[in-house]
């Protein structure tokens, strides 16, 4: 994947909020992986916990602001919740956010 | 492409607050009023009345409301909901109404034969809880092995049943005395219907509720580990121990009194032991700042806390004549309807924002789930409310029948101005939209404007 499609879906999913936590999924360290082949995107996505009724929401947006991206052709979005996410995933500036570690 | 993970929003769990909401506020106008107690007596027909209005009309259809939409999410499950949820609010309502409509007969202020509607009443009730049972426990099943909250929430559902038909039988008693004159029923039926409803029901659900929404919302550990094991079985065991020996007791057995008080007392600890887990979610969390919902939830945890010495001081001295009535109020008030009042202050804007937000999510600039709140506006209504409700515990244990209702009018008040804040998240659009790229010093600014 090149590194300039990879910036660029990092900065298309910084505008998808998690809207309990209020924050970005990428810096809440939602997005576990992100690989691009020919222009098929696959995205592994995960949530604070299963069965969170914004999952669903999550998702939609995920797949179209990756698909928004220049030179990406299809995207599929997987859910994991394995392993769970943890608070520890969150970039520095969330955990300052949040107060984690404090 | 993407196949749908998350449980869907349950469309009938709103119309369940709302109408909960108008039976908190009707069952404290009514204590206000004098017409129940703490003015007339705790066995009075309309002290029932208002006491019913509060814990069927308020706590029992929010809980449903709320378990239709978080039973899904606590088991990570589909909703299976759908049109038994409807079904199960308009049984309430419609048995709610005759049950209310009985008491009122009972008092001789309508026709005697208008007595029947009390056990009508408890009938439609049972139905309705029947409905909303079944695509609870249809959720429930097929969860197996059930997660830890859920555990509480199956249990407490089946105290449901219990409560709702000791209601049923104590009801035909009181209707047709002539054909079923079995005074032991209402004698003992009265305590049992109250251990069920009251710890059963209500206090093993929310316990299973608070589990997950606080470790949730306050990004601490779900783990709840040997301490979250031992709450679980001697919480539900002491409390079925209690409830089944005193059903044995009820119906002949001659139990030692010791027995029943050793499986209370065993209930008892396992509160404790609850609410020390509490102590250590809160210092075990990782979202240090605490918003408005999970701060105000431990004045709730106080007044749960509050109610253990209470309730052994009954037990040790047996004045429930005096005290019994303070201990259910700060039960009600302080821990059950506090921790339901701020936990509604989460609830409901997150669902108005997954209904009004979720579809464009990604698509446009959104407001956080804080922003369709004003939590410095708020804070000083619950803080009102859980004063008032001090107040009212402490002028019902010195016996001051009038304060104890002035206090109640404070908590009214309270918790209008909280339902209007509920109000106005459902009717306006948010103030703030927060730019796109999000990043702390954004938030930081607008949450300091």
């Amino acid at each position: 994947m090149s590194t300039d499609i990879a910036a660029a879906i990092t900065e298309a999913l910084k505008t998808v909020i998690d809207p309990e936590l209020g924050y970005n999924i990428v810096d809440l360290g939602f997005v576990y992986r992100a690989e691009v082949q020919d222009g098929h995107a696959q995205i592994l996505l995960t949530t604070t916990t299963p069965g969170c009724p914004a999952t669903d929401y999550l998702c939609a947006a995920v797949e179209a602001c990756t698909a928004s991206v220049a030179g990406i052709a299809a995207v599929d979005v997987t859910m994991t919740w394995d392993p769970p996410w943890s608070p520890d995933r969150m970039s520095a500036e969330a955990k300052a956010y949040f107060g984690v570690g404090l | 492409m993407f196949k749908m993970m998350g449980s869907a929003i349950s469309r009938w769990t709103m119309p369940h607050f709302a109408a909960a909401i108008v039976f908190f506020i009707a069952a404290q106008i009514a204590m206000i009023a004098g017409i129940s107690y703490p003015s007339a007596p705790l066995a009075a027909p309309m002290t029932l009345a208002a006491v019913h209005l509060l814990t069927i009309g308020w706590l029992t259809i929010l809980m449903l409301g709320a378990l239709h939409q978080f039973v899904p999410v606590i088991t990570a499950q589909p909703n299976a909901a759908g049109r038994s949820a409807l079904v199960s609010l308009v049984a309430i309502l419609v048995g709610l109404g005759a049950m209310e409509t009985g008491f009122v007969a009972l008092e001789g202020r309508l026709a005697h034969a208008a007595v029947l509607a009390l056990p009508a009443g408890g009938l439609l009730v049972l139905a309705g809880a029947i409905a909303a049972c079944a695509s609870l426990g249809r959720t429930l099943w097929r969860a197996r092995p059930l997660p830890f909250a859920a555990r509480f929430v199956a249990i407490g559902l089946v105290f449901l049943f219990a409560t709702i038909v000791l209601g049923i039988l104590m009801s035909l008693v009181l209707s047709r005395p002539d054909l079923m004159p079995w005074p032991r029923v209402i004698s003992h039926g009265l305590q049992l219907h109250l251990m069920a409803g009251l710890i059963g029901w209500f206090t093993l659900t929310a316990i299973g509720v608070s589990y997950r929404l606080l470790t949730m919302f306050t990004l601490a550990p779900e783990e709840r580990g040997p301490l979250g094991t031992a709450v679980l079985l001697l919480c539900a065991g002491g409390r079925a121990a209690t409830w089944l020996s005193s059903v044995a007791d009820a119906a002949g057995a001659a139990l030692p009194a010791a027995v029943i008080a050793a499986a209370a007392a065993v209930t008892g600890l396992g509160l404790a032991l609850y609410l020390i887990d509490m102590v250590r979610l809160y210092r075990g969390r990782r979202r240090h700042k605490l918003e408005l919902n999970t701060g105000m939830a431990l004045p709730a945890l106080i007044a749960f806390a509050l109610c253990i010495p209470l309730a052994i001081r009954i037990a040790v001295l047996g004045r429930a004549g005096t005290l019994g009535g303070p201990l259910a109020y700060l039960l009600l008030f302080g821990g059950l309807s506090g921790l339901g009042l701020s936990q509604l202050y989460k609830i409901v804007p997150f669902l108005t924002w997954l209904e009004r937000y979720g579809r464009v999510l990604g698509k446009q600039p959104v407001p956080r789930v804080q922003d369709l709140v004003d939590e410095r506006r708020d804070r000083p209504w619950f803080v009102l409310y859980f004063a008032a409700v001090a107040l009212g515990t402490v002028f019902g244990l010195l016996g001051r029948p009038l304060l104890w209702r002035a206090a109640i009018l404070a908590h009214l008040i309270a918790s209008l101005m909280i339902f209007r804040a509920l109000w106005l998240v459902r009717r306006r659009a948010p103030l703030i939209v927060h730019p796109p790229a999000f990043a702390a010093p954004s938030l930081q600014r607008s949450n300091s404007a």
